[in-house]
């Protein structure tokens, strides 16, 4: 992946400077109106929503960079989730490595973990084939299923490297193996994408 | 929405009592402390299950306490009473923090140790005090147990069942301990870090505790004494310079020879003087050597010392030295050398009168084993077996702190040790 190329632009709506634009940024939300805003060939055009966030006790914050491990980013967005029946929420961070890679970090409650994509070699398996509790092989490997569950996107802040609007929805299945391996399966109308998870301790990610 | 972790409460639906709610989304059962029923905090808190007449144990850490532990502030929103088979009982608290998740502080006796769950996965062997690494650090297996719940109360991010059994190990690396607990449905890993109780107590709004702990926790550190770690540092070179002065003063302190002589068994036997010495000194320390090859026999010795003819010091002193056995059941006792310091006060021409009262040497059948007794007389002479036993007081301070360390260590192993001995 190649390195950031931040852009300049306006907001549409409010006609404040829009956020320096990262390369892989397909939507922003603009900080002083809250409008959501679509990015094309660099361009920006209103998506006509607002999207208002409430804060919530998190380590992380947008626009400070963070070190964990070797890795040294900086968040750039959010999306949040609501799961279930208002069950529960989290937060998906867009972050940006310094070595200018993006990668998403999920935070659901203190508990982190990186995603990163998992090309499959073969048609993912249905949701409905899934089934709470049961194991499934999955990867050479057998894998639990730990929750299966549907999410509603219910905030967006900062950039984001695809469209997402307030109200979307997805159905997903969380799988667990063994020494920790951990896989997210999300189903939407576009397919599915499949995510290694790796946790993060929440004690070793300090202020960079 | 509203995603604010506030203090709720809801009334149980078993027994109507009053349940404060701290924890947040991921809590999955609320333990009623009245009346023992589980209640599932994800179905509007329909009884799942009731444990009756269990008992609460006391607690020096109430539900909804807020503390920070390792900067991090945390809510206490459950706990467990867990213990072995041999009646041991401890506290696991669930803690809550919206940043940094759920984890545990663990009381057990006065002490605390706060874990958290980790997906590390180390190679942990079966053997006592076998070594295994996991967060960077290398641990040694202290124990392995079956650990069974008691007694639960508030949220936990589980639901929890009163009889529970688990089985742990436990490595150390004091201050820290990595936990691996084995049950019929999963196996996780906890990673522990032994808090100081002042600090925690301070923490949660506590009283300071009262006394220190009786015993010693597996992953409490060894915290070195401030006069025991100063006496180390110092004492050390005090311990070496009163050794090398020790060792100086008596390969070198023997002082001026005056008189050198041997007497022969005949010339002790009937009484016999040394030739006239000068004292030059005022007040001069004198040191008298006699030696005789006693083997299996004893000699005593009446020596008086003549000033210009006169009588002015009596001394008696006896040698004698015995030995026996062979191997390991060889022993001796006694030397064929003695020696005596003594003051002379004043200078001028001396000599030593020597008679052997038992004789040159008497074995245990009466017989004379007649050998010569060689006598020696140094002026100026220093004493150095004070600075020897100086030398020995203070290497024993220096080295306190060393055995205080190594008490702590030897009582840290001593319960589980003693456990494998029973076995």
């Amino acid at each position: 992946m190649s390195a950031a190329a931040p852009t300049q632009q306006n907001c549409p709506s409010c006609g404040a400077a829009a956020p320096v634009l990262l390369r892989h940024s397909k939507l922003a939300v603009c900080e002083f109106c809250n409008s959501t805003l679509f990015i094309e060939d660099a361009q920006v055009a209103s998506a006509g929503e607002k999207s208002v966030l409430t804060e919530i006790p998190s380590i992380l914050v947008r626009g400070r960079k963070f070190i964990t491990g070797n890795w040294t980013f900086e968040p750039v967005g959010r999306i949040r989730y609501e799961y279930g029946a208002s069950e529960g929420y989290w937060d998906e961070w867009w972050v940006q490595l310094s070595t200018g890679k993006m990668k998403w970090i999920s935070n659901d409650e203190g508990e982190y973990v990186i995603q990163n994509e998992f090309k499959l070699k073969d048609d993912p398996p249905a949701f409905d084939a899934f089934t709470l509790g049961r194991k499934v092989k999955l990867f050479d490997q057998m894998l639990t299923v730990t929750e299966l569950n549907e999410a509603t996107c219910i905030g967006l802040e900062g950039q984001l490297p695809e469209v997402v609007a307030v109200g979307d929805q997805h159905r997903y299945a969380h799988l667990e193996g063994p020494k920790g391996a951990m896989f997210t399966a999300e189903y939407d109308d576009e397919g599915c994408s499949f995510y290694k998870g790796a946790w993060v301790d929440p004690f070793e990610i300090k202020p960079a | 929405m509203n995603a604010e972790v506030k203090a709720r409460a809801v009334n149980c639906t078993q027994c109507g009592a009053p349940l404060e709610l701290h924890g947040g989304h991921r809590v999955r059962s609320l333990s009623c402390g009245f009346c023992g029923a589980v209640l599932d905090a994800k179905a509007e808190y329909q009884v799942v299950k009731q444990f009756k007449d269990v008992k609460r144990p006391p607690m020096p850490i109430k539900l909804g306490a807020t503390g920070k532990l390792k900067g991090i502030e945390f809510t206490v929103i459950g706990v467990l009473q867990v213990g072995d088979s041999e009646g041991y009982r401890w506290l696991e608290y669930q803690i809550f923090s919206p940043t940094h998740g759920y984890h545990w502080l663990d009381y057990s006796q006065g002490h605390f140790v706060f874990s958290r769950r980790v997906r590390e996965i180390p190679k942990i062997g079966a053997k006592q005090k076998s070594a295994f690494t996991a967060q960077g650090m290398t641990f040694k297996v202290y124990d392995t147990y079956a650990a069974s719940v008691y007694f639960v109360e508030g949220e936990l991010t589980y639901v929890a069942q009163v009889g529970h059994r688990t089985t742990v190990t436990e490595g150390i690396c004091p201050p820290y301990m990595f936990l691996r607990e084995r049950s019929d449905e999963e196996e996780e890993y906890q990673f522990g870090e032994y808090l100081d109780a002042a600090d925690v107590h301070k923490a949660f709004g506590l009283s300071p505790p009262t006394r220190q702990p009786n015993s010693i926790h597996a992953a409490q550190p060894y915290v070195a004494k401030p006069w025991a770690v100063s006496l180390a540092h110092t004492g050390r070179w005090f311990a070496l310079a009163a050794t090398v002065i020790a060792l100086a003063l008596f390969t070198f302190g023997n002082g001026k020879t005056r008189v050198k002589t041997k007497f022969n068994p005949a010339a002790v036997v009937k009484g016999a003087y040394t030739s006239d010495f000068s004292v030059e000194g005022t007040d001069s320390m004198m040191k008298l050597d006699l030696t005789s090859d006693q083997s299996n026999s004893w000699a005593w010795y009446d020596l008086t010392l003549f000033k210009d003819k006169v009588p002015v010091a009596e001394l008696g002193k006896g040698i004698s030295y015995y030995y026996g056995g062979s191997g390991e059941d060889a022993w001796s006792e006694g030397s064929t050398s003695e020696t005596v310091y003594f003051n002379l006060p004043d200078p001028g021409t001396y000599r030593v009168h020597v008679k052997g009262t038992g004789g040159a040497g008497e074995n245990n059948n009466g017989r004379m084993r007649n050998v010569d007794m060689h006598l020696t007389l140094n002026e100026d002479a220093i004493v150095s077996r004070y600075f020897f036993v100086l030398a020995i007081v203070l290497i024993f301070l220096a080295c306190a702190e060393r055995m205080m360390r190594w008490r702590f260590e030897a009582k840290r192993w001593e319960a589980v040790l003693e456990d494998d001995d029973d076995e």
